[in-house]
């Protein structure tokens, strides 16, 4: 079928007009200035009348040329007159209807035949166009696709091929499902597709090599004149820079959230710790002033127990309960003097194991009450550790005590010491110079294994807050852990609970010691 | 056997009278009791105990310098001096034998009993 195409009017350009006004004009001058000389010019003018006519036919068909030659008629009617009154020689009338005859014929054939052939300016246009698109569709960096409706590839530019690993030539011809994964590849559905005007989505496709790419696809059926579709045209874009991008920045902002999460709890536990650091110099005062009294009443219970007979046994029971209550107050209070002032610690280079040893010691009495076997397992040649020997000791005695209340019904106690070479071979300019240092990092572990119960998960992250305790109430003052993890940070060292796979509890104590070589 | 005589010097009046009970209880001990620090070596002079226990922070005076009095008297310099204090908890001071200013020191509160025991180790026989 042949597509009927509607042109619109060639537009008259301008030197088209002048020649025509001129060719109309010189007629009617020639026969005013020379007056007499009609006869002998009449047929030149006649053919100069006649331009317009032929021009007005080529450029605007056969209705231009009537116009003209309607207008040229009136012009030599006019002259071939006037000719007459001026009384000049003038040409016969029937040759002047003759040629104006032969004249009419010709003006409409140039007329219908300029309306009938192809316009070459018109062709000129249309593949200047052509190249214009073509090379815009070469030239850009968005793939572009064009199929039948079976799903041919009609045409691809050179960015779809190269997104895709192919050459132009190889996908001539080709489906486009050759892009889809296997599991995509749907036949095109003729019917849907009329309803379709545009439609975006984001996809996956397929590499020549088999590696897949994330899109983004924005299809249109292309039509005909009549409306008819006849093709899909396909935009393809390759967004996996823009996915990274993308996942970049979520990581970012989740991080950034966590960070913030992090920030806000570490400034509530500053806030938490400056209340217990103001609650710990409160206690302190208050210490002293409990502690006279403290013993003021224990000095009376002792005297009055000594003096109740073996017959007084509520009385001996109530002193002993008052002997209780004042322990347990002085325990409170001894904590929170601790608590209070960690500060104050002396750190010398020392060995690790006899402070273990000594702290062993000091629970010998727990370990017997409470039927617990200890292991030793301590390592050889371990290196110095920078740290306060009585306030690691203190941290030990309540680990290991904690350990022994852990275990009522007895158990084993794992305490086990080593060293690990934590990073071997980092260099590092020292600044200033380009003298380039070994460092070493030696980490000194201590592990205290037990046998009991452990720590419920939920409670795990609790264990070093203040008075947060797991034992019975009057059993644990709930400053043990705090004051060992104050003690343990001001060391710059970690200390880490961890629930044993075979039961009971791990704490690992390390302590970094940092060895210029 | 003599009595020991034990000078305790503590500003509350209510541990030294206590304490002076049940050391007297036992039979073992003569017991002054003096609680302004700043008359501890006036009264120290006075009765020649056999050990001072001297508390060690007092509303006129601290114990530290009350020592140093009675360690530079020519009387007094070999008696031995315990404190007795409410200020340090052996956890801080680090247990056992460990002491202030070369004396040993108990801390309040201290079982009557540990006292006695105190006094026992370290009062020349």
């Amino acid at each position: 079928m042949r597509n009927t195409i509607d042109f619109p009017p060639r537009p008259v350009p301008p030197r088209a007009l002048v020649i025509s006004i001129c060719a109309l004009a010189v007629p009617v001058i020639g026969t005013l200035l020379f007056p007499g000389s009609l006869g002998e010019y009449q047929v030149m003018l006649w053919l100069l009348a006649l331009i317009p006519a032929f021009l007005l036919a080529y450029y605007r068909g056969w209705r231009g040329a009537t116009v003209a030659l309607g207008l040229g008629m009136v012009v030599l009617a006019v002259t071939h007159v006037l000719g007459h009154l001026l009384g000049q020689n003038v040409q016969d009338w029937p040759l002047f209807v003759i040629v104006v005859t032969a004249y009419v014929i010709i003006s409409l054939g140039i007329g219908w035949l300029s309306q009938m052939l192809p316009d070459l300016t018109e062709h000129k246009l249309a593949v200047i166009a052509r190249r214009q698109m073509r090379t815009a569709l070469e030239t850009m960096q968005v793939g572009v696709a064009i199929t039948d409706l079976e799903g041919r590839i009609i045409y691809v530019n050179p960015a779809e091929a190269r997104i895709h690993g192919f050459s132009v030539e190889e996908l001539r011809g080709e489906d486009l499902g050759v892009f889809a994964p296997s599991s995509k590849r749907n036949p095109i559905n003729r019917e849907r597709l009329e309803e379709f005007s545009s439609w975006k989505r984001e996809s996956v496709n397929v590499r020549k090599d088999g590696s897949t790419f994330p899109v983004r696809l924005c299809s249109d059926v292309v039509r005909n004149i009549d409306g008819e579709t006849i093709g899909i045209v396909t935009t393809c874009e390759d967004i996996t820079e823009r996915k990274l991008a993308a996942d970049q920045l979520r990581q970012t902002s989740s991080a950034l959230r966590k960070s913030r999460g992090d920030l806000q709890s570490t400034q509530l536990k500053l806030a938490e710790v400056e209340k217990l650091e103001s609650v710990g110099r409160l206690a302190a005062g208050v210490a002293h002033e409990v502690k006279n009294p403290l013993m003021v009443l224990l000095t009376g219970v002792k005297y009055l127990s000594k003096h109740v007979t073996d017959d007084d046994e509520r009385e001996r029971l109530l002193l002993a309960d008052m002997r209780e209550a004042i322990d347990r107050a002085d325990r409170v209070i001894t904590g929170l003097l601790d608590f209070s002032r960690p500060h104050q610690i002396e750190m010398r280079l020392v060995q690790l194991n006899p402070i273990v040893e000594r702290a062993i010691t000091l629970v010998r009495h727990d370990l017997v009450r409470f039927h617990v076997v200890i292991h030793e397992e301590f390592g050889d040649d371990l290196p110095l550790v920078s740290l306060d020997p009585f306030k690691i000791q203190q941290v030990l005695v309540n680990l290991l005590t904690n350990a022994c209340h852990a275990m009522p019904d007895g158990g084993t106690l794992t305490v086990r010491t080593y060293a690990t070479q934590l990073q071997d071979n980092v260099y590092r300019t020292d600044s200033g110079d380009s003298v380039l240092r070994r460092l070493e990092t030696t980490e000194v572990v201590l592990e205290v294994d037990d046998t009991g119960t452990g720590i419920p998960e939920k409670d795990l992250g609790k264990i070093f807050d203040p008075f947060f305790t797991t034992k019975p109430v009057g059993k644990g003052t709930g400053l043990g852990m705090a004051v060992s993890w104050q003690i343990i940070e001001m060391h710059g060292a970690t200390i880490e609970l961890q629930n044993r796979d075979e039961g009971g509890l791990r704490v690992t104590i390390t302590f970094t010691s940092h060895l210029g070589v | 056997m003599d009595k020991k005589r034990i000078l305790l010097v503590d500003d509350e009046a209510v541990v030294t009278r206590t304490l002076q009970l049940y050391l007297e209880d036992t039979d073992k001990f003569e017991v002054r009791a003096e609680n302004e620090g700043s008359r501890a070596v006036e009264a120290a002079r006075a009765f020649k105990p056999d050990l001072i226990m001297l508390d060690l922070v007092m509303a006129d005076t601290d114990g530290a310098t009350v020592a140093e009095e009675i360690r530079n008297d020519p009387d007094l310099k070999d008696t031995p001096i315990v404190f007795l204090t409410a200020l340090v908890s052996e956890a801080e001071v680090g247990p056992g034998g460990t002491t202030i200013g070369g004396n040993p020191f108990l801390a309040k509160p201290v079982d009557p009993d540990k006292v006695i025991e105190c006094i026992e180790k370290y009062v020349r026989p």
